[in-house]
């Protein structure tokens, strides 16, 4: 064996020995005991700071709030959500106050009107909606359901409203299609007005034969739109669109 | 570095993630297979003249090696640069995840530079390295000293060994140069989550682009380093003369280069 | 087990010889006794994470785009709060018969301008989005050092102490939930808060949503909200052909979120 080659190999076995006994020494001790990580990385992330304290922490002190909060309609809405992560003021409840929010800023932030809010979710237009006062004036944030049953349909369904308002339909009531208990207008996700389900429905004013005024458009209902509903083709808040 | 990104953020159009308005690989990223790839093609040079015998380009030899050497040093310094914590980067070499691309790269890394590289480069000039031992003085002479690992054998039969050897060290180096570069593309290729980079073909585009840029450079270093000695000894340069350096595959084309250009075996 | 066995020297045999000695009576022990197990991990007492498998039910309906979620995340986990670093957010979906427009003004935390004009909107809504803890996650895959990992109960995880801030688990996450937190230069993720979720509390985006669009739960339990979720709803996870195994499970999702 040439003299290089012995040199070279007794090389690499000091330098991979030495490297071997540093890996010994430098090897976090928790690698590997539940897999390939430090299992002190767990310990560690368990041990971080909670900020928010949950539902049920509010409920131990402030007991009557809660009950009344939990029976009506914000009983999804967590009090840290209006209130702040509460953590710091469960830990010391004298020191740590929470803020009580009652400027106009909060309630927008859900209830603004937006289209890509899913319908039938309480919104109102805030620069049209009482202008200028807190909401705070007219809804308790604990029981924040309105003061007064809203008259027209239209203070809860703006879209269909407004639709319906430059449409051929414009001189019908809601109530003339949709038969609408009263109780919806007082818990409008438990009690749901009907919608028409028949092509005799809306024929009782567009049939040829129908009692209707003469203006009404008429069509032969037994071949138009052959097996289809009218609102299949037609969007009854406004139906020249189809 | 917030007002770079918020001004990132306002030349976006159309939709990305918010997460990524950070472009978290750059420039630092870009360096690194670059030099890696320069490091495989110049390798491939240099293993025309030992495996393939391409007796044409046998004055790059030397050079190519150590261009090799230079730059594989030098990539990994981009990579420190661009990690969070490059103090902790030895991790990679302790707790390795045997899934992960980058992790298993640093050994291939490794392996090819010392194994292939110095191994090869350590064969090819541990005859000069004798001899600068015993004919120069001071810092140069310890070192070379040390470089010999304390073996001055020069008989006929060393010097066969250290031919041989260097010839298997290049036929092994080969496929580990593709190993290597192709390892890099595989990084990139690997990553399912970026659809410009997820594909079977980005190992051999990295490979590629390797050999062609490596030869690239291998060409201007060749240049360079001749118009410097050229300069040096005095000789006409290019132009003046109407001349180009050539390649000769006879003799280096000057003497007493300082061992770069050896007279063919 | 134990990975330093492979070099038979003296020291590293010592070390072997200990481990086991002990690790073998324990495990005897465990498996009669919860609280060995739970003594091996070092977690929090009381709570085994081998008795849960977490993952998260998204309402796509229900969703308001309020931010609530976003904001809640940010303060609970202290991220910070420039536009740049989400560990969730909302997306709004506005899809036309040419178009779909997709954005997220600052993860949504301070809700979404209101969308541009109705006419000709087809569908529109929001989409909350989070990391989806993959049951095959690609981001555990090309860690090269073991600083991101999936723990027992089907968390992903990062050590923030051992990340050395490569940012290829970023890149490698095909849903965009990983970012490299510039106080601590390591990727940084949605941990669906799981120092909350060791003391028997829920992350901090489900505790706020306030109109349930998040279900959060056990998908081992028969009764958890999130398994009668996955029971009455169809659900699509995100980027399926990529076989991550999200454990995010949206409703009525559609075909233009990405």
């Amino acid at each position: 064996m040439p003299k290089q080659l012995t040199r070279l190999i007794v090389l690499f076995a000091v330098l991979t020995g030495g490297l071997v006994s540093a890996r010994h020494f430098l090897l976090p001790k928790t690698f590997g005991e539940l897999g390939h990580y430090r299992a002190a990385a767990v310990t560690a992330i368990e041990a971080r700071p909670i900020h928010y304290a949950g539902r049920d922490a509010c409920a131990t002190c402030h007991a009557d709030i809660f009950e009344i909060h939990a029976r009506n309609k914000h009983q999804t809405v967590a009090c840290e959500v209006c209130h702040g992560p509460a953590q710091a003021h469960v830990e010391s409840p004298t020191d740590v106050e929470l803020p009580k929010p009652n400027k106009r800023a909060l309630c927008p932030m859900c209830h603004r009107y937006d289209p890509s809010r899913p319908t039938g979710f309480p919104q109102i237009d805030p620069q049209t909606h009482n202008p200028v006062k807190p909401c705070i004036t007219c809804h308790n944030p604990h029981r924040p359901e309105p003061p007064h049953v809203p008259g027209e349909c239209g203070a809860c369904h703006g879209e269909i409203a407004r639709t319906k308002a430059v449409s051929r339909h414009a001189g019908l009531e809601c109530t003339t299609c949709h038969v609408t208990p009263v109780k919806h207008k007082i818990t409008p996700q438990e009690v749901h007005p009907e919608k028409p389900h028949t092509r005799a429905f809306c024929a009782a004013c567009h049939a040829k034969d129908a009692k209707s005024s003469p203006d009404i458009p008429r069509i032969d209902v037994d071949t138009h739109g052959g097996r289809y509903l009218c609102w299949q083709c037609h969007y009854p808040h406004q139906p020249e669109g189809a | 570095m917030e007002a770079s990104l918020a001004e990132v953020l306002r030349q976006v159009t159309g939709y990305i993630y918010p997460n990524e308005v950070e472009l978290h690989w750059s420039i630092l990223i870009v360096l690194y297979p670059y030099l890696t790839g320069l490091v495989a093609g110049a390798f491939i040079l240099a293993s025309l003249v030992r495996v393939f015998n391409v007796k044409e380009v046998q004055p790059t030899y030397r050079l190519s090696l150590l261009t090799a050497l230079a730059f594989l040093i030098v990539a990994p310094l981009p990579l420190l640069a661009h990690l969070g914590h490059p103090e902790r980067s030895f991790e990679m070499f302790l707790t390795p995840n045997v899934h992960s691309a980058m992790a298993m790269f640093g050994f291939v890394y490794a392996w090819y530079l010392t194994v292939v590289l110095l191994l090869e480069i350590w064969f090819d000039y541990r005859k000069d390295m004798i001899l600068w031992s015993q004919q120069e003085s001071g810092l140069k002479r310890w070192l070379h000293k040390i470089f010999t690992l304390g073996v001055f054998d020069l008989d006929p039969k060393s010097l066969r060994f250290d031919r041989t050897a260097g010839r298997v060290i290049t036929i092994i180096g080969i496929p580990s140069a593709f190993l290597l570069h192709g390892y890099v593309g595989f990084i990139f290729g690997s990553v399912k989550a970026n659809p410009w980079w997820s594909s079977v073909l980005m190992p051999i585009v990295f490979l590629f682009s390797a050999i062609v840029s490596g030869i690239a450079l291998m060409l201007l270093l060749y240049m360079f380093s001749t118009l410097l000695q050229l300069q040096g000894a005095g000789h006409a340069l290019p132009g003046q003369a109407g001349q180009l350096p050539v390649l000769r595959a006879d003799r280096g084309l000057l003497a007493g280069d300082a061992g770069l250009h050896p007279p063919p075996v | 087990m134990s990975d330093h066995t492979d070099k038979p020297s003296g020291q590293s045999r010592r070390q072997f010889l200990r481990t086991w000695s002990l690790a073998v009576p324990a495990m005897l022990l465990a498996l009669r006794s919860k609280a060995v197990a739970i003594w091996l991990t070092g977690a929090t007492p009381g709570y085994n994470p081998k008795e849960h498998r977490y993952g998260m039910g998204i309402d796509v309906d229900k969703c308001i785009g309020c931010g609530r979620c976003a904001d809640a995340c940010k303060n609970e986990n202290d991220v910070p709060r420039q536009p740049f670093y989400f560990r969730t957010w909302v997306e709004r979906y506005v899809i036309t018969p040419n178009d779909t427009l997709v954005d997220s003004p600052n993860g949504g935390i301070d809700g979404f301008p209101p969308t541009a004009s109705e006419k000709g909107i087809l569908r529109t809504f929001f989409v909350p989005k989070l990391c989806n803890h993959c049951e095959d996650p690609p981001c555990v895959q090309v860690c090269p050092v073991g600083a991101t990992f999936s723990t027992e109960d089907g968390v992903v995880l990062v050590d923030q102490d051992y990340c050395v801030g490569c940012r290829y688990c970023v890149q490698a996450c095909p849903y965009g939930a990983r970012f490299v937190n510039p106080k601590t230069r390591t990727a940084d993720k949605c941990t669906f808060c799981y120092h909350r979720l060791v003391k028997g509390l829920q992350p901090a985006c489900v505790e706020v949503c306030p109109n349930g669009a998040r279900i959060f739960g056990d998908i081992r339990q028969r009764s958890s909200p999130l398994a009668r979720f996955q029971r009455m709803r169809k659900l699509h996870t995100l980027k399926p052909h990529l076989n991550t195994k999200p454990k995010v499970y949206y409703a009525d999702l559609d075909e233009e979120v990405r």
